[in-house]
C-alpha cells in the first residue's frame, strides 16, 4: 500500500467503526464488539506497515489545498509514529476493557461511537503535518471527549464536563489565535525539521516570545501546565477506560505532542535558545512536576491521586524539549509512551478496583493484593515505574533526562528529578505497602478460591504493565520506545 | 551464562509468586538457588558478557572482587535458608517470606558481577527495596515501624545516589563502572561526585549518621533474614565504594580523611551504643556498625595512599567473608538460643567462635584484618598517626566489649526461657553450625599475614575483665533506644510530614500535632483548586492572558 493510502487507512480505521457503530442497536454487542476489534486491529497493522516505510526513511505525505493558504497536510514522520503506534496499542487494550467494564450499562454505542472518534482525533494530532492541521483534529478531541467525560451522566460529571469544555475550548482559542498570528508571519504553518521560524531573517524578537506564549498557552491546557490544569482532576470522574485513555493517550498527550511539534518543528531548538523562551517552558514544567505532586500527596481518592501524578509526570515531556538539546528532548518524548503505558495501568487497574470490589478510595485499600494479586501486582509495577526505579520504563526517562539536563548545561534538573522521585515514592508507596503489607480490610479476601477480575478487565491491565516493564528492560532495542526516540533525534535534533 | 546463574534464584521468586503449586518447593528453592552463583565464582573466574538488549546495554563480568563476594554470601544465603526451613516451619506467610528472601538474594549474588551502571543500580535497587519484605515480615508494630524508617531512608539513599552515578557517567562519558571510576579522578565536580556517591552508599553500609535504620530493621527482621542483612546486605554498600571510588587512581587525602573520621566514628560510637541495648539482636547489629568503620578505615587508606591499594584490596575482600560470616553465625546463633536450649557445648562454640573471630583473637581472620591494618596505618602522617593508634587500640577493645554484651544478654534471655522452651529445630543448629565450621576454616582459604599476631589479646582480655567486674558489682547500664539518633529526628520529621500529608502519616509512627499553619496553607492550596476547577477562573485566566498580551503589545513593542 502506498504511504498516503496507509496515512488516511490509519484514520479511518477508527473513524469509520466509530461513526458505523452509532448506528448499531443497543442490543447487538456482537456486531459492535466486531467493529471495534476489527478497527483496533486494522489499525495497528496499518502504523505497523508505516513504521517500517518511515524505519526505511520515507516521510509518506499527503496535502490537501482547503482555501487560499490553507491546507490539510498529514505527513508520517518518526515522531508522529511514536504517539500513533501508543495511541493505537493503547486503544486496542482499551476497547478490550472496555467492552468488560461496561458490560451492562446504558448508552454503549453512544460510548463506544465517541470513543473511536476521540482515538481518530489523537491519531489525527499525531500525523498532522501542519499547525492548521493540528489544529483541526485538536478540537475534534475536544469535541468527542466531552460525551465520554460526561458519559455517566450525575450533577458530578455533568459539572466536570462543563469545567472541561470551557477550559480546552478557551485552550482551543488562545490556540487558534496563535495558528492565525503564525499563518500571517510565515504564509504557512507547515511543521519544518529544525524550526520553520528559521526561515523568517528578520522577525522581531519580542513577536516571536509573545506568539511563544500564546502557543504554549493554547497546548498547555490540555497538556495541564500549572495554573491550566483545573479541568483535570475534576475530569477523573469519567469512567475508567476514558480516565485511563484520557490520561494516557489521548487529551494529555496531545497537548504534550503539540508542545514537542512547536518546540522543536515551529521554533527549533536554535531559535528557542536565541529567545530564551525554553527557560520559561522549563520553569513551567518544573513547577507543575513539583505542584501535581505534592497535591497527590494529600488525596484520598484514588482516582483523584492518580490524575494530579498525571499533572506531574506529562511535565516531564514538557521539562525535556524545553532545555532544547538532543539528549534531554528523547528523555521528553520517550516519556510520550513511557508515561502512557504507565498510567493507563494504574487507571485500569483503579477500575478494576472500583468495579470488582467498589474501592475508590485509599483508605480503603488494605489488604486489597490478596484479593487481586494480578491487578495489584500491575499495579505496583507501574507506581514503581512512575517513581522511576529500575527496570521499569520511567527509570529510563529520568536516566535521559539526566543525562540530558547536564548536557544542557541544566544541572538543576537533577535535583528537581531527584525530588520528584521522593514525592511520587511518598504518594504511590503507601498504597503499594497498604494492599500488600497490611492486613485484608474484609476477611474474605484471604479466602484463597475467590477469583481475580474478570478476564477482560484484568488482562489489558497485566498487558500494559508488562509492556510498561519491556519498555525499560529491553530499553535499548531498536523498536522499544527509547531505540525509536533516538531515532527521531538522529532525524530531528542531530547536532 | 552469568546472567542465567545469577538470576536463578529471581526465576525461582516469580515461580512462586505465579504458582500456588510451587510453594511447597519454596525451602528447597531458597537453598539451591545460590548453587550456580558459586558454581559461577569457582569455575568462571575471568568470565565476561555483554548483554546489549538489556537496559542501556548491560556488561557482567566476575572478577576476584565478585568471585569472593559471590562465595562468602552464597553460604551465607544457604545457612539462613536452611534456618529459614526450620525457623518458619509453621508461618502461614512462609512463602511471602521466601519470595522476598529469592529477589534479595538475586539482586545481591548478580550486583558484584555487574560492570555497567544501569545494571549496577538496577540490582543495587532491588536489594535495596525486596528486603522490606523480610524486615516487616512478622507484622508487628516494631517491625513496621523499622521497615517504614527503613524504605525511607533508602530512598532518600537513591535520591542522592543516581544523581551521583549520573554526574560520573556524564563526567566519563561512558557507562562502564571501571572506567567511570577512573575518570573521577579528573572529573569536573569529583568532590561533588564522590561526596555523593559517599551518601549514597553510606545508607546501605551503615555509616555514621545515616546507620540509623539499622539498629532498628536487622533485629526486627526474622533471624535469618537478620543474619543475611547483616552479614550480606551491609556488603553492599561496602562493594559500591569498591567499584565506584577511584581506589589505587589517585590519592585523594581530603576525602580519606573524611572517611577516616566518618570510620572512627562508627567503630567507636557503633560499640557504645551497641554496649547501652538491652536486646541482644540490637547490640549485634551495632556491632555491624561498628565492624563497617573499621572496613570503611581501610577503604579510607586506601584512597589516600593509591600505593598501598594492592596490600590494602584484598584486605577489604578478606572483610567481606570474615565479618559476613561470623555475625550471620551470630546472629543464627542468638536465634538458636531464644528459640530454645541448645547443648552447652553447641552454645558455647557457636557463640565465642565467631566473636572471638570479630574481636581479632589469634588464630581468627580478625587478627589477620587488625594488623594488617595497624600495618597500613604507618604511612599516615606523624600527626594522624598519632591519634589513629591509641583510638584503634580503644575500637579494639569497645568491638571486644559490645560482643561479649551481646553474648551475656543472649544467654541470659536464655536462661529465663528454658523452663518453657523445650529442644530446638534441627535445622537451624546445622545452619549455625555450617556458618561456625567456615568462620573457624575461613584462614585456610586467605593471606594469612599476621594470623598469630596478639595485638587483640589484651584488649579481650581487658573486656572481659571489666565485665566481669560489671556483673560482679551489679552496676547497671544506662540504655539508648536502639536507632540512637532517630528518635528526636521521627518527632520532628512526622509533625513536618503530617503538615503536609494532611493525613495520619503510616501505622507505627506516633502522629505529631498538626501545626495550625500548615493546615491553613493546605487549606488555602484546596481553595486554589476549587477556583480553578470552578467557571470564573477559566474567563479571569484567559481574559487576564489576552489583556496582558495586548498591555505587553502596545507599551513594550515600540522599545523593543
Amino acid at each position: 500500500m502506498s504511504g498516503q493510502a496507509l496515512l488516511l487507512a490509519t484514520l479511518l480505521s477508527s473513524a469509520l467503526p466509530g461513526l458505523l457503530i452509532f448506528l448499531v442497536a443497543e442490543e447487538s454487542r456482537r456486531l459492535r464488539v466486531s467493529l471495534n476489534l476489527l478497527g483496533a486491529v486494522a489499525k495497528l497493522v496499518f502504523i505497523g506497515l508505516l513504521m517500517l516505510q518511515i524505519r526505511e526513511g520515507t516521510t509518506p505525505t499527503l496535502r490537501v489545498e482547503v482555501w487560499g493558504p490553507l491546507a490539510i497536510e498529514l505527513h508520517a514522520d518518526a515522531l508522529a509514529m511514536l504517539l500513533a503506534t501508543l495511541s493505537g496499542v493503547l486503544w486496542l487494550l482499551t476497547t478490550v476493557y472496555a467492552i468488560g467494564y461496561l458490560e451492562d450499562s446504558l448508552h454503549r454505542s453512544r460510548f463506544f461511537g465517541f470513543f473511536s472518534l476521540c482515538v481518530t482525533a489523537t491519531m489525527g494530532v499525531a500525523i498532522s503535518g501542519n499547525l492548521f492541521t493540528f489544529l483541526l483534529f485538536y478540537e475534534l478531541l475536544t469535541v468527542v471527549t466531552y460525551p465520554l467525560v460526561v458519559h455517566r451522566g450525575t450533577p458530578m460529571a455533568i459539572r466536570a464536563g462543563r469545567v472541561y469544555l470551557m477550559y480546552t475550548l478557551a485552550g482551543g482559542m488562545v490556540l487558534l489565535i496563535g495558528v492565525v498570528w503564525l499563518q500571517q508571519l510565515l504564509g504557512d504553518t507547515r511543521f519544518v525539521t529544525g524550526g520553520a521560524l528559521r526561515a523568517l531573517p528578520d522577525a522581531d524578537a519580542f513577536e516571536l516570545q509573545a506568539l511563544f506564549v500564546v502557543l504554549m498557552v493554547g497546548v498547555g491546557v490540555k497538556a495541564a501546565v500549572v495554573p491550566l490544569h483545573g479541568w483535570l482532576p475534576s475530569a477523573m470522574v469519567a469512567p475508567a477506560p476514558v480516565s485511563a485513555l484520557l490520561h494516557a493517550v489521548a487529551v494529555v498527550k496531545v497537548g504534550a505532542f503539540g508542545i514537542v511539534r512547536i518546540v522543536s518543528e515551529i521554533f527549533g531548538f536554535e531559535l528557542i535558545h536565541e529567545l530564551g523562551v525554553g527557560h520559561g517552558l522549563a520553569v513551567a514544567a518544573s513547577i507543575t512536576i513539583l505542584y501535581g505532586s505534592i497535591r497527590a500527596l494529600s488525596q484520598d481518592d484514588l482516582k483523584r491521586r492518580l490524575a494530579y501524578s498525571t499533572v506531574s509526570q506529562v511535565s516531564y515531556i514538557a521539562l525535556g524539549v524545553a532545555l532544547a538539546a538532543p539528549i534531554a528532548a528523547v528523555g521528553g518524548i520517550v516519556h510520550l509512551v513511557h508515561q502512557g503505558l504507565m498510567k493507563i495501568t494504574l487507571f485500569l487497574c483503579a477500575g478494576v478496583c472500583a468495579e470488582v470490589l467498589g474501592i475508590h478510595r485509599v483508605s480503603e485499600m488494605n489488604g486489597v493484593g490478596r484479593r487481586l494479586p494480578w491487578t495489584l501486582g500491575a499495579f505496583t509495577l507501574a507506581a514503581l515505574g512512575m517513581i522511576g526505579l529500575p527496570p521499569m520504563a520511567g527509570f529510563i526517562t529520568k536516566w535521559e533526562l539526566g543525562i540530558g539536563g547536564l548536557e544542557a548545561g541544566a544541572p538543576w534538573v537533577l535535583p528537581l528529578l531527584m525530588t520528584s522521585t521522593l514525592l511520587n515514592a511518598a504518594y504511590f508507596l503507601p498504597i503499594v505497602r497498604r494492599a500488600w503489607f497490611e492486613p485484608p480490610a474484609e476477611a474474605e479476601w484471604n479466602d484463597r478460591r475467590r477469583r481475580e477480575a474478570p478476564r477482560l478487565l484484568l488482562y489489558p491491565a497485566v498487558l500494559t504493565a508488562t509492556l510498561a516493564l519491556m519498555a525499560g528492560l529491553l530499553a535499548s532495542s531498536p523498536w522499544s520506545p527509547l531505540g525509536w526516540s533516538e531515532l527521531i533525534a538522529a532525524r530531528e535534533w542531530a547536532p | 551464562m552469568i546472567a542465567a546463574a545469577t538470576w536463578v534464584p529471581w526465576v525461582f521468586a516469580a515461580l512462586l509468586m505465579v504458582s500456588r503449586r510451587t510453594r511447597r518447593a519454596g525451602p528447597f528453592m531458597t537453598m539451591a538457588a545460590a548453587i550456580p552463583a558459586v558454581g559461577l565464582a569457582l569455575f568462571a573466574r575471568g568470565a565476561e558478557e555483554s548483554l546489549p538488549w538489556l537496559l542501556l546495554g548491560s556488561r557482567l563480568a566476575i572478577d576476584d572482587t565478585a568471585a569472593v563476594f559471590m562465595i562468602c554470601s552464597a553460604i551465607i544465603w544457604m545457612a539462613a535458608a536452611l534456618y529459614a526451613h526450620g525457623s518458619l516451619a509453621g508461618d502461614p506467610n512462609r512463602h511471602r517470606f521466601e519470595i522476598f528472601f529469592l529477589w534479595t538474594m538475586g539482586a545481591q549474588l548478580g550486583l558484584a558481577t555487574s560492570r555497567d551502571i544501569p545494571t549496577f543500580y538496577l540490582l543495587f535497587f532491588v536489594a535495596t527495596i525486596a528486603p522490606y519484605g523480610l524486615v516487616v515480615h512478622d507484622g508487628s508494630a516494631r517491625a513496621r515501624h523499622a521497615g517504614l524508617v527503613y524504605l525511607v531512608m533508602a530512598l532518600l539513599a537513591e535520591a542522592v545516589l543516581l544523581p551521583g552515578l549520573l554526574l560520573a557517567a556524564n563526567a566519563a562519558g561512558t557507562l562502564e563502572v571501571a572506567a567511570v571510576a577512573r575518570g573521577l579522578a579528573t572529573a569536573e565536580h569529583c568532590d561533588l561526585i564522590i561526596g555523593l556517591l559517599l551518601a549514597g552508599f553510606a545508607v546501605k553500609a551503615g555509616l555514621p549518621p545515616l546507620h540509623v535504620w539499622l539498629p532498628l530493621a536487622h533485629p526486627a527482621a526474622p533471624t535469618p533474614a537478620s543474619a543475611v542483612l547483616s552479614g550480606v546486605l551491609i556488603n553492599a554498600g561496602l562493594l559500591g565504594w569498591l567499584r565506584f571510588l577511584p581506589l589505587g587512581v589517585v590519592d585523594l587525602p581530603v576525602w580519606s580523611d573524611i572517611m577516616l573520621v566518618l570510620g572512627l566514628v562508627a567503630a567507636l560510637l557503633g560499640a557504645l551504643f551497641g554496649t547501652l541495648q538491652r536486646d541482644a539482636k540490637s547490640a549485634l547489629a551495632y556491632s555491624s556498625v561498628s565492624q563497617m568503620g573499621w572496613a570503611v578505615l581501610i577503604l579510607a587508606l586506601g584512597l589516600g595512599h593509591h600505593d598501598q591499594w594492592p596490600v590494602l584490596a584484598p584486605m577489604v575482600l578478606l572483610f567481606f567473608a570474615h565479618h559476613g560470616l561470623a555475625k550471620a553465625a551470630l546472629f543464627l546463633g542468638v536465634g538458636v538460643v531464644r528459640s530454645g536450649t541448645p547443648s552447652r557445648v553447641i552454645r558455647a562454640i557457636g557463640l565465642a567462635v565467631p566473636a572471638l573471630a570479630i574481636a581479632g583473637a589469634p588464630g581468627t581472620t580478625g587478627a589477620v584484618l587488625k594488623s594488617a591494618l595497624k600495618h597500613a596505618v604507618v604511612v599516615e602522617p606523624a600527626a594522624m598517626k598519632a591519634i589513629l593508634e591509641p583510638l584503634l587500640t580503644l575500637a579494639s577493645w569497645a568491638t571486644a566489649i559490645v560482643l561479649l554484651r551481646a553474648l551475656a544478654l543472649a544467654s541470659g534471655r536464655a536462661d529465663a526461657d528454658a523452663s518453657s522452651a523445650g529442644r530446638p529445630p534441627r535445622a537451624p543448629i546445622v545452619a549455625w553450625m555450617l556458618l561456625t565450621v567456615a568462620v573457624i576454616s575461613l584462614p585456610l582459604f586467605t593471606p594469612r599475614a599476621g594470623l598469630g599476631s596478639t595485638g587483640s589479646v589484651l584488649p579481650i582480655l581487658l573486656a572481659i575483665g571489666v565485665c566481669g567486674v560489671w556483673r560482679w558489682r551489679h552496676w547497671r547500664l544506662p540504655h539508648v533506644p536502639p536507632g540512637d539518633l532517630l528518635v528526636p529526628l521521627t518527632h520532628l520529621t512526622t509533625r513536618a510530614a503530617s503538615a503536609i500529608l494532611q493525613q495520619r502519616p503510616a501505622a507505627g509512627v506516633e502522629v505529631g500535632t498538626r501545626p495550625r499553619q500548615a493546615r491553613a496553607w493546605t487549606r488555602r492550596l484546596d481553595a486554589l483548586e476549587r477556583w480553578l476547577a470552578g467557571q470564573r477562573a477559566v474567563t479571569r485566566l484567559f481574559l487576564g492572558l489576552l489583556v496582558a498580551l495586548a498591555i505587553a503589545g502596545t507599551v513594550l513593542r515600540p522599545a523593543a
